[in-house]
């Protein structure tokens, strides 16, 4: 991992997929942090005369069971749901790497101990054991962040053990007792450097497999309550009108796939400018 | 570059493998294609294909699966033991009589002649009392659920039944420890099955023994849990049944439903979304059917803690806030929901007062009673599932009346659950404002509406109206049937005028869309009983 | 996916069977943890049912209305109050009989239930994978061919949006599509109505080549394409990722250019080498999957009215009958494990220098 800064960062940019990733995430991110302010109307206005309507100018993109204009309710949703999904990741990533941190930096019976626990975690399904969680913690925001930031933390923490005892493995110790450094501070040093390549990548990834769990538990009814706005709720509203109106449910799938897609492109684009054999 | 080559050839190896591969497997699909559904029998009833949304149990057990859905596969296999139409006459059922004693302790059943189980043998009074023997008396950890729980809701628990005997052949006599007017309301929902296969172990799973426990037009012939149900015509059946064959498939999402019956999977889906009944209703080759309203929707009002609740001018104005008639519009079928006046019962229903006008939306009134009242801060709880029979939109309908309410000023809390969540929690009293339906039995859900539960026969309703418990107990134990009904009708009028504590929705029927080739399908609640509703004239072709 | 490191120990004296580094060893030592991890499996998903809120005596007995009765009886026959170690011995204690427990839901014990429902899936699921993963590799390969062209960008998105679509909607979409609009497929259920075909396996495909019954298999396959289809969509874009970078990664490896430099046939740097060394990755793939197209599966079976475990686990979630959960996601994380371990032995037969982990 010898690359310099601009290396990498050319390398990320050149690429046409990875760059239009970076701009679809960025649009989707700007649209939902700043569209309610443009596109004012109240996601929780109720109008039982106009539902389930086809696109208008009134509403750009229908209404839905309860006559709620969808685009109001796409923007605040998307808060709703990219911030839970952004939480859980980031969480996971911070309580993810301090385990995988310790469990390879220590080593030994710490390390056995600690992932094996990590393995058991791994065998359980990502979504099952979000969903028997989020039964167990019940319904909102927080209970539902929660169900999805312990599924996620054994992937992080493998990930970071990895990377430490690749660094510990390599060459840096050894270079740095040569010249006299105090290899701890070497570690440290260069762990952070090469876990947060990885790290990037798989909290990209990360962002689109738990935006599709969000999803998947909203759409189960275990998500968040009404009449909060949440993609996969939304989804779930959608299902039922699929033929007879099928905007309902095509923008929250269109906006769940696309912001997925974004991350994944990211993803990828993390992966490809580290990845030297690419 | 060589390799570059040959990778290139690899590819088309791939590729032509797995077009052979795809080649393959079409021919394969295509001979299954061509292979046609087994041929159809002799008779030209045809084979009938229902989709339902619920209700293809995972046990043929009685005590266990609750007949949520308005096809009750029981009927079908079993008949109603005691059926009525609306006036309490008797028709097509396993019973053609029924007499009280003046006193109104025993009541007399006449079993109908020449009927038979599917084994063959004879249904006569001492297979029903041996049946009802183990509806009344059983000792089940169930005894709460499906079948039994008519029982305690109407009898009571433990059941106000002396006994149940065969005084002959085809008699049977019910004796029971307190007067009833009538039985036949709560005994119509008891399915008889076969006693001698009842007694045999593991009976509800086994399809051989399942299809020899029938009492009805149709044998069971195949059985997965959950998923499908299959019958054939039972030969010995005391009447004619034209259709041969009938499948009952259990598909729960609506859309997939809908898509069942285009494709034409299915002959006949049940209870599918509004806009799609619609829609394929004024589509070529469909048409629609719709029975008469039969369940009452409506939502009631529990105050047990709050003191707000307690001013009968903030349950009134919580009613005016209410506007019924645009959620009857936008979540039921139009083609079975119609506007109701009044709480429990459903027009044509004993105990329904015909005088009690329609109810009114205002909500200025509603702001008015409520200052009036002094109540400027209250928050209600309420708690619903997502969906519940043909309520498939019950949860869109509780975030309707929550938006409602909020534009009077009270604040409404929903919880949505699980269906078992809900039946678990909803008699809790932590919500203040529950949905309920109810069918045709003003007996049982007057008690339960106006006292308290789990325990309806001791403690009065914290509302504690003494008149209510004085009319309640008159009409439950009066054997006058008119004072019954009067008192029943009394209770309904002061519900209206006075007390606020019941908010009529929608009467709600059943839907079916079914295909063109389809004749004779009826869903007939109207006349309870009748068998075309067990496709006695059904014929598909 | 990067390969370990060479180790830098070294053998000193005779080889021995058992000797670090050795194929016996490294097997020995993951199954000698593996009843570890498995152990761990059921205490985290005991743990998890019981963290769940409510009283299953209650809700078995009835709710509400049931009478405390019954309810304290069930209790005491459950051993619903007996300190949590207890009740964990207690559940393992039956697990090694194999008893799974008593559904209320489905009014069978888990075991019955399990072996009635499972084929179902197992035969969509291996369906999914057959079709999925040489759909996957052929666009794989196809991108990474020729990386950085418009092809390989096409396909790079077809393998992204594969795995970011929501299955439910793919699903409906298709049956619309093929079973209304079009009417070439049949969209529930697995057989035709009326059938009195006789399984054996419950793998339908199967057992109609079992019976030689060809209009059956015809109809299995019929009724299996759509599902089959739609479950496919996901492991087919995994694998089409990862076989690209995969097939980059060994093509641009040094020692396939020096093998060339050297003049050995390029038939034989491609076939052999690039095939086994992309196909490693791919076996460990195979097991991160199976998790996914369980997941996928709940979903497929929902729309295509499929009678498998995935509807049926949803359903028993719904319904509260936690034994059913538990029991299921034990045997998937029981699969993950083994599978892992396969994938791993597998590893080390097929290259020596993962031996030393």
């Amino acid at each position: 991992m010898n690359l310099t800064q601009n290396d990498f960062v050319r390398r990320l940019l050149t690429n046409r997929l990875s760059g239009f990733g970076f701009v679809l995430l960025l649009a989707i991110i700007l649209a939902v942090v700043f569209g309610p302010l443009i596109w004012t109307v109240d996601p929780t206005a109720q109008n039982l005369a106009e539902r389930i309507a086809p696109p208008s100018a009134a509403h750009p993109l229908g209404t839905d069971s309860l006559g709620r204009d969808v685009l109001s309710r796409i923007l605040y949703g998307g808060r709703t749901t990219l911030l839970i999904t952004f939480t859980a990741v980031l969480l996971s990533g911070i309580i993810g790497a301090a385990i995988g941190l310790i469990a390879g930096y220590f080593g030994g019976a710490i390390d056995a101990v600690l992932m094996r626990i990590n393995d058991v975690l791994l065998a359980l399904p990502f979504l099952l054991l979000a969903l028997m969680i989020s039964v167990a913690l019940g319904p909102g925001v927080v209970n539902t962040a929660i169900a999805l930031t312990i599924p996620a933390i054994p992937r992080d923490a493998r990930l970071v053990r990895a990377a430490v005892l690749s660094v510990k493995q390599g060459d840096y110790v050894f270079a740095a007792r040569a010249s006299g450094v105090r290899p701890r501070r070497i570690i440290t040093h260069h762990v952070l450097r090469n876990i947060s390549s990885g790290v990037l990548m798989v909290m990209s990834v990360g962002v689109a497999y738990s935006l599709l769990a969000v999803a998947g538990l909203g759409f189960l009814g275990l998500g968040v309550q009404p009449p909060a706005a949440e993609w996969g709720a939304m989804l779930t509203d959608g299902r039922m009108y699929i033929i007879s109106n099928p905007v309902v449910v095509l923008v929250p799938g269109l906006a769940i796939m696309l912001t997925a897609l974004a991350a994944n492109l990211v993803g990828d684009a993390f992966r490809d400018a580290f990845d030297v054999s690419v | 570059m060589h390799h570059q080559s040959h990778a290139r050839g690899r590819f088309w190896k791939r590729t032509t493998t797995l077009l052979t591969t795809v080649a393959a497997v079409a021919a394969l699909v295509l001979t299954g294609c061509t292979a046609a559904p087994p041929a159809e029998s002799a008779t030209t009833g045809g084979s009938l294909r229902i989709a339902t949304p619920d209700g293809v149990p995972a046990a043929f057990n009685l005590g266990s699966a609750y007949p949520l859905s308005t096809l009750t596969f029981y009927e079908v296999a079993w008949p109603l033991f005691l059926p009525s139409q609306t006036d309490f006459d008797i028709e097509n059922g396993l019973a053609d009589s029924y007499e009280r004693s003046d006193d109104g302790l025993v009541h007399t059943i006449g079993i109908r002649e020449g009927m038979t189980f599917h084994d063959g043998s004879p249904i006569d009074a001492a297979s029903i009392v041996e049946v009802l023997d183990s509806y009344f008396f059983a000792d089940s950890p169930l005894r709460d659920e499906g079948a039994y729980s008519i029982v305690s809701g109407a009898f009571g628990s433990p059941p106000t039944i002396a006994s149940v005997e065969a005084s002959d052949d085809l008699t049977v006599e019910v004796t029971l420890t307190e007067p009833r007017a009538d039985i036949r309301d709560p005994l119509f929902q008891m399915p008889i099955m076969n006693p001698r296969i009842m007694a045999q172990e593991g009976w509800d799973t086994d399809v051989e023994l399942l299809g020899q426990a029938g009492s009805g037009p149709f044998r069971i012939t195949n059985f997965s849990p959950g998923a499908f149900v299959e019958f054939e015509r039972y030969e010995d059946f005391i009447e004619p049944v034209s259709l041969d064959r009938l499948r009952i498939e259990q598909i729960v999402d609506p859309a997939a439903r809908a898509l069942a019956v285009q494709s034409g999977t299915v002959d006949v889906a049940l209870e599918l979304t509004p806009e799609d009944h619609v829609r394929l209703a004024g589509t070529e080759g469909f048409q629609e059917h719709a029975s008469q309203a039969g369940n009452n929707v409506f939502m009631r009002l529990l105050p047990p803690h709050l003191p707000q609740l307690d001013d009968p001018r903030v349950r009134e104005a919580i009613g005016l806030a209410m506007n019924i008639d645009a959620y009857r519009e936008a979540f039921l079928n139009p083609a079975t929901a119609q506007a109701s006046t009044q709480p429990v019962v459903v027009a044509g229903v004993a105990g329904h007062d015909q005088s009690i006008p329609a109810h009114e939306y205002d909500p200025e009134k509603a702001q008015e009673l409520l200052e009036e009242a002094g109540v400027t801060d209250l928050t209600l709880r309420t708690l619903t599932m997502e969906t519940s029979g043909p309520l498939l939109e019950l949860r869109a309908m509780h975030e309707a009346v929550a938006a409602d309410l909020e534009a009077v000023g009270i604040t409404v809390e929903l919880d949505v659950v699980d269906q078992p969540t809900y039946f678990a929690e909803r008699y809790n009293y932590d919500y203040e404002i529950l949905w309920y339906g109810n069918g045709y039995n003003p007996d049982f859900i007057f008690r339960l509406f106006y006292l308290g539960y789990p325990t309806p026969w001791s403690e009065p309703y914290p509302l504690a109206d003494p008149r209510v418990a004085q009319l309640v107990q008159e009409a439950t134990t009066s054997i006058d049937r008119d004072q019954q009904i009067a008192d029943w009708q009394e209770l309904q009028r002061l519900n209206h005028d006075e007390l606020f504590v019941g908010v009529p929705i929608a009467d709600v029927g059943s839907s079916a869309i079914s295909t063109a080739q389809v004749h004779g399908f009826e869903l007939g609640w109207s006349d309870r009983g009748k068998l075309a509703w067990l496709f006695q004239d059904t014929t598909v072709g | 996916m990067s390969f370990a490191q060479p180790s830098a120990r070294r053998v000193r004296g005779g080889r021995t069977a058992f000797a670090p580094g050795s194929l016996a060893r490294v097997i020995l030592g993951r199954v000698a943890i593996l009843p570890v991890v498995l152990l761990g499996i059921v205490a985290v998903v005991f743990l998890l049912n019981r963290a769940v809120p409510g009283d299953p005596a209650q809700v078995y007995a009835g709710g509400d209305r049931a009478d405390p009765e019954v309810v304290a009886r069930l209790r005491e026959q459950w051993g619903l109050d007996r300190p949590l170690l207890e009740q964990f011995f207690r559940y393992l204690g039956q697990l090694l009989q194999g008893d799974l427990g008593w559904s209320f839901s489905q009014h069978a014990p888990v075991v019955d239930v399990l072996a009635a429902k499972i084929p179902a899936t197992v035969e969509l699921t291996l369906a999914a994978l057959l079709i999925g993963i040489p759909i996957g590799l052929a666009l794989g390969i196809r991108s990474a061919r020729s990386p950085g062209s418009w092809v390989d960008h096409i396909c790079r998105i077809l393998a992204i949006g594969g795995i970011s679509v929501p299955i439910f909607w793919l699903g409906l979409m298709l049956a619309y599509l093929f079973g209304v609009v079009l009417g070439w497929f049949p969209i529930s259920g697995r057989m035709p109505a009326f059938s009195e075909f006789q399984p054996i396996t419950g793998l339908l495909v199967l057992d109609a080549l079992l019976r030689l019954d060809f209009p059956m298999l015809g109809s299995a396959l019929w009724h299996l394409f759509l599902p089959a289809v739609t479950l496919a969509v996901y492991p087919a874009a995994v694998v089409a990722r990862f076989a690209r970078s995969s097939y980059l990664d060994v093509f641009s490896e040094n020692y396939i250019r020096t093998a060339r430099a050297f003049g050995i046939r390029p038939r034989v740097i491609v076939g052999v080498l690039a095939t086994k060394n992309a196909v490693l990755p791919l076996i460990n793939l195979l097991g991160l999957l199976i998790p996914s197209l369980i997941v996928g599966a709940v979903l497929v079976e929902i729309v295509f009215s499929w009678p498998g475990i995935g509807r049926f686990l949803l359903d028993a979630l719904l319904a509260r009958d936690y034994i059913v959960v538990q029991s299921v996601t034990l045997l998937v994380g029981v699969l993950y494990v083994l599978l892992n371990l396969t994938a791993d032995i597998l590893h080390a037969v097929l290259d020596p220098r993962t031996r030393k982990t």
